[in-house]
């Protein structure tokens, strides 16, 4: 694929050329997303105002790394998500039913978690992991998603997420801390090649 | 738990490491603590292997494909306006030649540019069309260059309308004959294809000319004939004009609808 030269012809207006360059990156700008918002639907809007965004300011686009580009727009669109969702709470904090009584126990207040023994059952490393991420705040979560689940350097993860060099270091450093402690109880799920501390990984 | 011990600049130095985002002297000096300080180490192999768990996720599949479609890239939307503006444009046109046609023919009807035809056609007929003229034109009412007109009896009209066929002549070159013999015997003219200047004006209500003023006088732009012409072809015109921009506007309305 001429990825530079799909490029050229989408900035021009060529929506086929996008379509191609969408085909090649959209499980890379979903799993992306998905990792931030951990929501399948969440991630799926998300991954869709990314791309009709990127088609839109593709003529932005100043060369270098073309997944890093993306990378930054997804993850806008991600934030652009969580700040709505902030704002607009949907819960109300006094809940009544129609009789305007305050209900005791209404179904959003249950905990609707996962009971102990539910989450003994589930024994998927990955759900596992993401339960992980899902604990960070969202400035963490993003930078260690970049450097060590979409493979960035720290100049990328910094172009990307707009923070300096040393903001992505002390960030990384904590994120990847709390993640450690996080999967102390998940360390039996993993493979003998991870518990062996295997060092060629 | 194990990183108790480790400050927050180790948990960084160890992190960036990890990475190789370290300066040589810095890479140094924290390789040379991990071979003395167990703890460090074993808190650093944690680290790693924490690493190695997120780079281990797989990239998820899309569920499905986001190709985008020219509504949601916005190309649709661009050519709807320029459809719009395309039908704001033939509506407009439509409109203002209905206008301008209604304003041609009320002008035709009252200055009465369509009754002047049927006139000239009278006055081009033989004889008894020509006597008609004269005597609806009384000679007191008409300026004394038309009454030098209305001198030469039927019998001479006749005559003059017989020269083509003696004298195989023309109409133009009978009229130029006629023309020339007006100074010594003025004649009617049978077919005037062009009235003589002084006629013209007379009707117009002028009056002020005499025998000798009509070759001085100014010839109108355009003859009756051609005026009527140019409404004709004005009205027909913007009749055409006003219809295929109504059309254009209602086959425009129909595809974007």
């Amino acid at each position: 694929m001429d990825e530079a030269g799909l490029i050229q012809d989408a900035a021009n207006g060529d929506l086929n050329a996008f379509n191609r360059l969408v085909l090649e990156y959209q499980d890379m700008v979903y799993s992306h997303a998905y990792r931030i918002m951990g929501e399948p639907d969440a991630a799926e809007d998300a991954t869709q105002e990314a791309m009709i965004s990127a088609f839109k300011h593709l003529s932005s686009f100043r060369g270098g790394s073309f997944k890093a580009w993306l990378l930054r727009i997804v993850t806008n669109s991600c934030y652009d998500e969580l700040r709505r969702r902030k704002r607009k709470p949907t819960t109300p904090l006094e809940p009544v039913d129609s009789d305007n009584e305050e209900i005791e126990s209404p179904y959003w207040i249950v905990d609707q978690g996962e009971r102990p023994e539910e989450a003994a059952e589930r024994t998927e490393l990955g759900n596992a992991i993401q339960d992980c991420l899902g604990e960070l705040t969202d400035d963490f979560r993003l930078i260690v998603i970049l450097v060590d689940v979409q493979g960035l350097d720290y100049q990328e993860a910094s172009d990307v997420a707009g923070v300096p060099l040393g903001t992505i270091k002390s960030r990384l450093a904590r994120a990847r801390l709390r993640l450690r402690d996080c999967l102390q109880g998940f360390w039996e799920l993993l493979p003998d090649v991870f518990r062996l501390g295997d060092e060629s990984l | 738990m194990m990183n108790r011990s480790i400050s927050p600049q180790d948990i960084e130095l160890l992190s960036a490491y990890l990475d190789r985002e370290l300066a040589t002297n810095q890479m140094a000096e924290l390789e040379a603590r991990l071979q003395t300080d167990s703890e460090l180490k074993e808190f650093f192999t944690e680290l790693r292997r924490t690493r190695q768990v997120l780079r281990s996720l797989p990239v998820m599949r899309a569920p499905r494909n986001f190709t985008l479609t020219p509504e949601m890239a916005g190309i649709q939307p661009r050519r709807e306006n320029k459809l719009a503006l395309w039908f704001n444009r033939f509506r407009l046109s439509s409109a203002l030649a209905a206008v301008l046609l209604v304003l041609v023919l009320m002008g035709d009807f009252l200055t009465g540019v369509t009754p002047l035809p049927a006139a000239l056609k009278v006055t081009s007929d033989t004889q008894p069309a020509a006597e008609l003229s004269m005597e609806e034109a009384s000679p007191m009412e008409l300026p004394e260059s038309l009454q030098a007109y209305q001198a030469p009896s039927a019998a001479d009209a006749e005559r003059a309308l017989d020269l083509p066929s003696e004298g195989m002549l023309t109409e133009e070159e009978a009229v130029e004959g006629e023309a020339e013999a007006l100074p010594a015997e003025p004649q009617p003219t049978p077919m005037p294809q062009v009235p003589p200047p002084g006629f013209a004006r007379g009707l117009g209500g002028g009056g002020g000319g005499g025998a000798d003023e009509p070759s001085a006088a100014p010839e109108p732009l355009m003859s009756p004939e051609q005026v009527r012409t140019v409404v004709r072809v004005s009205e027909i015109g913007l009749a055409i004009a006003a219809l295929a921009a109504a059309l254009a506007a209602w086959l425009l309305r129909r595809r974007s609808a």
